[in-house]
């Protein structure tokens, strides 16, 4: 959670989405904000009288966010919004935490797992209206918890060093290619850091939950002096100025921003079987503002919201009554919101499966 | 008077029962469905809680010497109840965390025995983080620990879909009673209306037939009815019987007057015809005999009539006998010469009991008549002998009597053959004096039955006539 990835992020974004390009002319404030992250807090005042404020507490990139937020006042003026950001689990951290009680109206998270054990243990409210009807029954839970977007998780490759024909179309290819002994990826592959990285977590869980092979596949991708990172941007910016070769498990919004802005990197939806993650918003139990949650909840499933995240945003919307663009074919599995995602929360659990992958990193300095 | 229908009483007291049949069903379908979306989700919850089971190492008492490795089904098939939370934990002997959720309400205490002893899971329900939840308890045995201490394995889950599951049980119950319920009703209606039909064939007979027409019922009616039907038909039977002892009485009334109206007609033509006025005023005093003995005759029909009316009007109060009797005395025994000798000296002071008076008075009037017309000593062989009449009134010997009032004369008396003819209307006995109409002894007869009491007529020592009434005391309470 450095400010200097942040920057990039802010860049990036700043780079990729014209949509968010038009609305930060508007707030000059934006990239300070996302520099600053929680020190300064995004603040969109009420272009006329305030009626009502809305906070929201994200763990969703700010330029992904914005745009919504943007049109979503516009609606409604009177609304004055403030969206801080925090990482996954520092945000399960104060939504959990008795201490801060009262603080926000909503929650967006793209960490499936910690966003379901808050609404597990009764941290959050419910709410029913035709919006939340339209989604699909895997991207709800209770009428407490909702998936908004709609987000495979895919490999990216240097389209300088691959073509569609020779990059890894499946995990066990991916396998082969990082056992081949004349190492032709090693020190050039990355994924998420799955200690520090609440999406890396969840796609890491979920692939050992539903592959066999999935230890295997991150001991070799430890093997071969994998990089880490916080954020799949990094790993984007490594294959475009051609450090990197793969990146494994990184959401395919992000990349399909970089290959339109031009970018050198390909993108594969694994064959076998391709996770598909939704970031989900809830609203707390102690939410100050509910009814204004609750709108806003409502305006970011309906057709007109999730038409500004696929245009605006480029992320896929989890509605497939808006038009998503190009539609992602292939064996998608969209992880189902439900009790099995606690699971890689329990402590013992998590413990055993970080140390597991720890244990399979080379010795520093390799 | 008409008190509501057959129809609705009986749709009444069926609806009211199936109503109550329905609550019960209901109460019971209710814990019915309750204890069976248990048992199915419970399986679940076993399911989870046996699979946690098997990744659970350990063999210490404290958490650090305890493992588990929560297997993703575990927790995944719960979502079998798509909308339900779970909560898990795993104590260790020392009653520690090991894992899960630190503050899960534990198990009542004697559960915890049975789970301890029987090594199956126990099931109980509780509220926890503000919504009622099922939860699971097993214990796990420490391995190779001589003590035998446990782990315990706690899963729980909230109860939205058992509830569901539940209420769906439940409303299919409840519909298919409520249906039930309204079949058998339907059914019952229509029963009852086949089973009123014969009823309304009655209703229709009887509305139709002439009212001169007492035959017995033709319709044909179920079982059910056919005791009612009978004690119709015997109820005619007896109407006509009476209709005809009526017709009878009046055919013998207009004989028995055609009888003094001739001859009152020619002793009038006879006197008319006379010229010696001798002759004639025998002739009016024939006349004026005549129309005496035709007024008694009604007199007596009246009476008759006036005693059946006031026997059917059941009009009885508290009336002293013996001022009855002196009454009658007074009404019946004339004045004039001849008179008869009539005695009545009671020893008691008064004799109370429940009557109607003025019958009462009517029927000792007609004894003590009687008497002076047949009470004359024959062997006097004189028209001018009097009666001699004794009367005397004390409680009566025979049992569920009150009184005993007796009227001798010394009369002839009556054959024992003839007494039961005494009492028929008309009747009169064989060497009856002239002047009876034959209607007194059928009057006394009346009145005595309709209080309840009884009549004899005995021979009297030396000669003569005994008129034995009993009567009861109260008969108010005896005839009602």
């Amino acid at each position: 959670m450095n400010s200097n990835r942040r920057a990039v992020i802010g860049a990036a974004a700043l780079a990729w989405f014209p949509g968010f390009r038009a609305s930060a002319q508007v707030s000059p404030a934006m990239p300070a904000a996302t520099v600053a992250g929680m020190a300064n807090p995004l603040l969109l005042p009420a272009s006329t009288t305030q009626t009502s404020a809305l906070n929201i507490i994200g763990a969703t990139d700010l330029p992904v966010f914005a745009p919504m937020l943007r049109d979503y006042q516009r609606q409604h003026p009177g609304v004055a919004i403030r969206y801080e950001e925090f990482s996954t689990q520092a945000l399960y951290q104060r939504a959990a935490s008795p201490a801060s009680p009262g603080e926000s109206d909503l929650l967006v998270s793209s960490s499936m797992d910690l966003q379901m054990q808050l609404v597990n243990d009764g941290h959050a409210q419910g709410h029913r209206s035709e919006h939340t009807a339209a989604l699909p029954a895997w991207a709800r839970w209770r009428d407490e918890i909702f998936g908004f977007s709609y987000e495979p998780m895919v490999m990216a490759y240097d389209t300088r060093r691959f073509t569609a024909a020779t990059a890894p179309a499946t995990r066990r290819q991916l396998l082969q290619m990082l056992r081949d002994p004349a190492r032709p990826l090693d020190g050039r592959v990355g994924s998420y850091d799955l200690a520090g990285s609440g999406i890396g977590y969840l796609a890491a869980t979920q692939d050992a939950r539903y592959d066999d092979n999935a230890g295997a596949l991150m001991a070799a991708l430890a093997a071969n002096h994998a990089r880490w990172v916080m954020h799949a941007g990094m790993l984007l910016d490594d294959i475009e100025r051609g450090r990197m070769a793969v990146a494994y498990n990184v959401p395919g919004s992000y990349v399909q921003g970089r290959i339109t802005a031009g970018a050198p990197i390909g993108m594969v939806l694994p064959h076998d079987y391709t996770l598909v993650i939704s970031r989900t918003a809830l609203i707390p139990r102690d939410a100050p503002n509910a009814p204004e949650a609750k709108r806003f909840l409502d305006y970011l499933l309906s057709p007109r919201g999730q038409g500004v995240l696929a245009h605006e945003s480029r992320i896929l919307p989890i509605r497939a009554d808006v038009d998503r663009g190009a539609h992602p074919v292939g064996a998608l599995r969209p992880i189902a919101l439900g009790p099995g995602l606690l699971v890689y929360q329990d402590r013992l659990k998590r413990a055993r499966f970080l140390e597991a992958w720890r244990a399979s990193m080379p010795a520093r300095g390799g | 008077m008409v008190r509501g229908t057959i129809h609705g009483r009986l749709l009444a007291y069926l609806g009211l029962l199936f109503f109550c049949a329905m609550v019960l069903l209901a109460l019971a379908a209710q814990a019915y469905a309750r204890k069976a979306a248990d048992l199915s989700f419970d399986r679940l919850l076993t399911a989870s809680v046996l699979a946690m089971g098997e990744t659970v190492n350990g063999s210490g008492q404290r958490p650090a010497d305890w493992d588990m490795d929560l297997p993703y089904a575990a927790l995944d098939m719960l979502a079998m109840a798509p909308d339900d939370r779970v909560f898990y934990s795993l104590h260790s002997p020392s009653g520690e965390l090991v894992t899960g959720y630190a503050d899960l309400p534990e198990a009542p205490a004697p559960l915890r025995n049975k789970a301890a002893q029987e090594g199956t899971p126990v099931f109980f329900d509780a509220v926890y983080r503000g919504e009622e939840t099922r939860f699971a308890l097993a214990g796990h045995w420490a391995a190779g620990t001589p003590d035998r201490s446990r782990a315990w394995l706690q899963v729980g889950q909230t109860r939205r879909a058992r509830d569901e599951l539940a209420a769906e049980i439940t409303g299919t119950a409840m519909l298919t009673i409520a249906l039930l319920t309204i079949a058998a009703l339907a059914l019952c209606w229509w029963s009852v209306r086949r089973g009123l039909a014969p009823m309304g064939r009655l209703e229709r007979e009887l509305a139709a037939r002439d009212a001169s027409n007492l035959q017995p019922i033709a319709t044909a009616v179920p079982a059910e009815m056919a005791q009612s039907v009978g004690a119709l038909n015997r109820f005619m039977t007896r109407l006509a019987a009476n209709l005809d002892t009526l017709r009878l009485f009046i055919a013998e009334a207009a004989h028995q007057m055609r009888t003094p109206l001739a001859a009152l007609r020619a002793q009038a033509q006879m006197a008319l015809d006379e010229t010696d006025p001798a002759e004639q005023r025998r002739g009016l005093l024939a006349v004026e005999r005549n129309a005496a003995q035709l007024t008694r005759l009604l007199n007596q029909l009246l009476a008759d009539a006036s005693v059946d009316h006031r026997g059917t009007l059941q009009r009885f109060g508290p009336v002293d006998l013996v001022r009855t009797v002196r009454e009658a005395l007074h009404e019946a025994v004339p004045r004039a010469d001849p008179r008869p000798r009539v005695f009545f000296e009671p020893d008691i002071i008064s004799a109370p009991l429940q009557a109607d008076a003025l019958m009462l008075r009517e029927a000792v009037k007609n004894i003590v008549d009687n008497a002076m017309r047949h009470g004359v000593r024959r062997g006097a062989g004189r028209q001018d002998a009097v009666a001699e009449i004794e009367l005397s009134l004390r409680p009566s010997a025979h049992p569920g009597f009150a009184w005993c009032l007796r009227v001798a004369d010394r009369g002839p008396g009556i054959a024992a053959d003839d007494i039961p003819q005494v009492f028929d209307r008309f009747a009169q006995g064989r060497d009856a004096a002239a002047g009876g109409a034959g209607l007194g002894m059928a009057i006394v007869r009346k009145v005595v039955d309709r209080h309840g009491g009884r009549i004899a007529l005995l021979p009297r020592e030396a000669g003569g006539l005994v008129v034995q009434l009993d009567l009861p005391g109260g008969l108010v309470e005896a005839a009602r």
